[in-house]
């Protein structure tokens, strides 16, 4: 077993995972606040990235300044998609999902039709690389898993102690009682639909200065989204994130040790197993809350 | 589990007729017994229509644009049957592929004739849609059916790629022929895939109108109270819409690989689902002829568009938010409401989701 | 009910505009006085990942058409005639492809094909070329394209098969102590064609393939198919017949590995998209073939057209298939006839031909695939230095 190649196993896969478990929270987010399957997920992801492309490389501007901006930007677009759209077909769930579906569709098309099909980069945020032991590990993807951290610590905070975020739990376990105590459940479905698309897009700025992209790895990202959401319950955040990891896990250790269409074919064969055998997801609530 | 059921809104939604109020049943029998005079004269004006498309100057384009849509409506057909029973069903694509495939293979491999291949493929289709339906109906609700659905395609696509033919698929599946009449020719496969169709269509459309229709409508509605009389659990219902709808995708999937002479796993990926239930809600997913009219219509769009490059994504994309806001049942909801003929429409449409 | 009405005629007549029309492809620029319009379809991917290929090979064809048109069009049977290039995208699918090839040679009745790009798309109309007896050349890479009752097809684009030989005995020569070879590709046909042909060509130079790795089409993260590869310690790498910009980022990805080796590729290659992926550091020294000399004027005057017609990155790639078209369209005007078979005999006949890029250009293939129907040209041997693609040699592309 050579410990070089375990630690860059370990590696891919705590990157990887470091952006399931973003992407997925704010799928389940979505899922918990308004019910349905936000198909535009996907899309905000690759907007988050194609944010970064303009600013950071055409644009020459900061790092850091082009992940808030983008972050913000994509955000309030989809609360205001939310507000004028999504708003309107609230009621019915399926209407919902596929005007959700719709609007990714309009979004990703557009990113291809503006930017074209051919993949674009982002500048590296740090470049170089560390000796971990006997490997070397190239330093941004360390600074992406430490970052992705931080992010979680951050959302976990504010999910249980803001007040925005306490409002986004009780909506989540019953809208009716929320409203009951005077919970705007309209702004905290704006907020929860905009947060999503905000921590998508995020996760998508910290993995673009690393590999490129292209107008389809929103497609990517959301079926990965559905998978762990899947795996790991749905509205469950420790749920998201140990699924997020096994997801992470499992794509790396068979691409190393075995090859890397396997992997999708076991990832997805877990998902389809899981939901036999435990249809609440690995940590899911009892299905009151399904 | 609190469920909203709200009450039916001034604007229909994507399934509610106008007239029943919660807690209705279906009327029983009532446009079953009444003898069909609209669909008569739709299938006559139908008719007409695509005895005229071989004589027109750009026959080959319709002709083709037309099959392509058969293959999409049939498919379609049974997302329709599905979503009868309550669930959005993103697996089509991937007994689309198991079709297409089995068909594809017997008929190249071993020189079956292909009409065998296809009953072949269909029956494949059916008994595994019944095996995997046995095993989704513990799905605790549509949000998951959504996604194990998906997770089923993916598998079948990704499993085809890695271990039948890779991912470039399967060139040369023989055109079907029938005692020495070759339906290689455009304009035949035209004639038999409009045959196919209309069979489907048939069929759906005389299973929603028998009693299982009737329970499959109350297994929809939760009238569960109903079933015992039966003496069938709710279950078994909504496995055989399952497994019927399977059969479909896999017929869908031979007509579809039997006319291109060609297979391949891209082919049915999470875009293709995606193409399925558009087609179906354009069209009006609570209608036998939402599939049909959505199927044209989208594909229509898609060769229209197909000189502008990467525009016809956004095109779908704007199509379903515009269908969503303001056409929510539909193009034949749409114009069946107009011509105050809601009550004759092939199927009336159901009431709407119960949200979880 | 009034607003149902209104909806109702907004969708009848949307609905009727799209029944109505077609999808109606791009044409070329020049006109000739006098002539009738002589269409040539032109299959190619147009958008998504094949479109830098996809535009080696339309830009080519349309920048052939539009020199026959300028230098006076095409005499056939005694009319005139002005050549049309009709363009569908076809989306590098194999279905794309098929509905392409349905419209323009089925519908339409062309005669004259060029295209179309990609294995997958080339094998699954290449037995309808053989049957409808078009007049086609085009590009894929697969060796099953030209077998032995190919004879309507010539494939004007060098293959793995012709170039990985001559790019390995050149690598060879100047780098003696690279001995062991990691190949990765993408699952595809080009790919595990590629894989196979560079483990040939490296054994027959002794170099041994200590790892191939296969990745699915379509991904963005290599770290973990680099670490599978990485693990068997190799001196070089072949990226083979992956698209330049995946090939850039699993360049990137291994040198952030500690990868000190040297880098190959035996497949097409477009230098400018590895460097904007990967930059100069990471591709310092990469070893690869173009089919032409990108410095000469010639090279330069096209590229320069080329870049009238698309923003898509330039794949020397074109050079191959501008000069092939260029002799394929000379051997219809000596043919003097739309007939498929004395296309087909001038076309063999136009050895040795003068290629305004590339020099001179044989057929071969006979011994190989079965048929003569490859197209054989001089190959420039490149290396990135400074961050600069620098011509390090020439090679002659062989197929017996």
């Amino acid at each position: 077993m050579d410990v070089n190649v375990v630690i860059q196993t370990v590696i891919s896969a705590l990157t990887s995972s470091a952006i399931y478990i973003l992407v997925a929270l704010g799928f389940t987010l979505v899922f918990g606040v308004m019910r349905i399957v936000n198909f535009a997920h996907g899309a905000a992801y690759t907007a988050g990235a194609y944010g970064m492309f303009i600013l950071g490389t055409k644009a020459g501007l900061p790092y850091v300044v082009s992940v808030i901006v983008t972050v913000v930007v994509v955000a309030l677009a989809a609360a205001l998609i939310e507000v004028a759209l999504v708003e309107r077909t609230a009621s019915d769930g399926l209407k919902t999902m596929i005007l959700t579906l719709g609007v990714g569709l309009m979004i990703t098309g557009a990113i291809e039709v503006a930017f074209g099909a051919s993949p674009v980069s982002v500048p590296p945020v740090v470049t170089g690389s560390l000796d971990i032991g006997p490997s070397v590990v190239p330093k941004d993807r360390v600074v992406v898993v430490i970052c992705a951290l931080v992010v979680l610590a951050l959302l976990w905070a504010f999910l249980k102690y803001g007040k925005w975020g306490q409002a986004l739990r009780a909506v989540s376990q019953d809208a009716d009682m929320a409203s009951a105590h005077g919970i705007r459940v309209k702004w905290v479905r704006a907020i929860g639909f905009g947060g999503a698309a905000g921590i998508a897009a995020l996760a998508a700025t910290l993995i673009a200065p690393v590999l490129f992209s292209t107008p389809y790895i929103g497609d990517d990202a959301l079926a990965k989204s559905f998978m762990v959401v899947i795996i790991g319950g749905v509205g469950s955040v420790p749920g998201v994130v140990l699924a997020g990891l096994l997801v992470g896990f499992v794509e790396s250790v068979t691409t190393v040790y075995w090859d890397s269409s396997i992997a999708g074919i076991v990832t997805f064969s877990v998902v389809i197993m899981v939901l036999l055998a435990a249809p609440n997801g690995l940590l899911g609530r009892s299905s009151a809350r399904v | 589990m609190t469920s909203h059921v709200v009450d039916v809104p001034e604007e229909p939604s994507i399934a509610t007729p106008r007239e029943s109020r919660h807690g209705a049943p279906v009327s029983s029998g009532g446009p079953a017994r009444r003898f069909p005079v609209l669909p008569v004269i739709v299938a006559v004006l139908v008719g007409l229509v695509l005895l005229a498309i071989p004589e027109t100057a750009r026959a080959g384009y319709y002709q083709y644009s037309f099959i392509t849509a058969s293959a999409l409506a049939i498919a379609g057909l049974g997302f329709y049957l599905v979503y009868q029973v309550g669930g959005v069903t993103f697996a089509q694509a991937g007994f689309m592929a198991i079709g297409a495939y089995t068909s594809g293979l017997l008929s190249r491999e071993l020189g079956w004739n292909v009409f065998l291949t296809a009953l072949v493929a269909i029956a494949v289709t059916v008994v595994l849609g019944a095996v995997i339906g046995v095993l989704i109906t513990r799905a605790r609700s549509e949000f998951h059916f959504i996604l194990v659905t998906f997770a089923f395609s993916e598998v079948v696509r990704l499993s085809l790629t890695r271990w039948v033919y890779g991912a470039d698929g399967i060139p040369g599946v023989p055109s079907p022929e029938l005692l020495g009449y070759s339906f290689r020719d455009p304009t035949r496969y035209y004639w038999l895939a409009a045959v196919v169709l209309l069979l489907s269509a048939a069929l759906v459309w005389r299973l929603m109108h028998s009693g299982l229709g009737r329970m499959l409508l109350s297994v929809r509605e939760g009238e569960l109270h109903l079933a015992p009389s039966f003496g069938i659990r709710p279950e078994t219902y909504k496995v055989l819409a399952f497994a019927v709808a399977s059969g479909l995708a896999g017929l869908a999937g031979a007509v579809q690989a039997h006319f291109t002479n060609f297979a391949s796993p891209d082919q049915f990926g999470l875009q293709f689902s995606v193409l399925i239930l558009t087609a179906a809600v354009i069209g009006g997913v609570g209608y036998i002829a939402g599939p049909i009219v959505g199927a044209l219509v989208l594909i229509s769009l898609e060769r229209y568009l197909s000189a502008y490059p990467g525009t016809s994504i956004v095109a779908y994309g704007v199509v379903l938010v515009v269908v969503m806001l303001l056409l929510p049942e539909g193009l034949v909801g749409l114009f069946g409401r107009i011509a105050g003929l809601g009550r004759f429409l092939p199927n009336r449409p159901n009431k709407k989701v119960e949200r979880p | 009910m009034n607003r149902n009405w209104g909806r109702a005629l907004a969708a009848t007549v949307l609905l009727s505009l799209l029944a109505a029309c077609g999808g109606d492809a791009g044409s070329g620029e020049a006109s000739v006085e006098g002539a009738e319009k002589l269409p040539v379809a032109v299959i190619s991917p147009l958008s998504g990942s094949g479109a830098g290929f996809g535009w080696a090979l339309a830009g080519a064809a349309r920048i052939a058409i539009d020199e026959v048109n300028a230098a006076g069009g095409i005499e056939l049977d005694g009319q005139l005639y002005e050549l049309e290039a009709k363009v569908i995208d076809d989306k590098y699918t194999p279905e794309g492809t098929l509905a392409a090839y349905n419209e323009l040679i089925k519908q339409e009745g062309i005669k004259i094909l060029m295209g179309p790009m990609g294995s997958a798309s080339g094998l699954a109309i290449k037995d309808q070329i053989e049957a409808d007896q078009l007049i086609a050349m085009g590009n894929t890479y697969t060796p099953e394209m030209i077998t032995e009752d190919t004879n309507y097809y010539f494939r004007v684009n060098a293959t793995s098969n012709e170039v990985a030989p001559a790019l390995w005995a050149g690598f060879t020569e100047k780098y003696p102590d690279a001995k062991q070879l990691a190949v990765i590709g993408p699952d595809d046909a080009t790919g595990k064609g590629g894989a196979a042909l560079t483990t040939k060509a490296a054994t027959a130079e002794g170099v041994e393939t200590v790892s191939t790795q296969f990745y699915e089409r379509g991904i963005s993260d290599f770290s973990a198919s680099v670490t599978a590869l990485l693990a068997s310690n190799p001196d070089v790498i072949d990226t083979v017949t992956s698209p330049s910009q995946d090939a850039g980022l699993i360049m990137k990805t291994a040198r952030q590995r500690g990868f000190t080796g040297r880098f190959m590729k035996t497949g097409g290659t477009s230098p400018a998209d590895i460097l904007a992926v990967a930059g100069p550091e990471a591709t310092e020294g990469l070893f690869f073939g173009q089919a032409g000399d990108l410095s000469t004027p010639a090279v330069q005057a096209y590229i320069e057209e080329f870049q009238k017609l698309t923003d898509v990155p330039f794949d020397s790639l074109s050079i191959d298939l501008h000069d092939g078209f260029v002799m394929g369209l000379e051997a219809l005007k000596k043919a003097g006839t739309l007939d498929a078979d004395k296309w087909v005999e001038e076309m063999k006949g136009m050895e040795p031909f003068q290629g305004p890029l590339k020099g001179e250009l044989t057929w071969g293939g006979a011994k190989t695939y079965g048929a003569e129907r490859q197209m054989l040209g001089k190959l420039w041997v490149y290396e990135i230095q400074n961050g600069e693609p620098t011509v390090v040699g020439t090679a002659q592309e062989e197929a017996p």
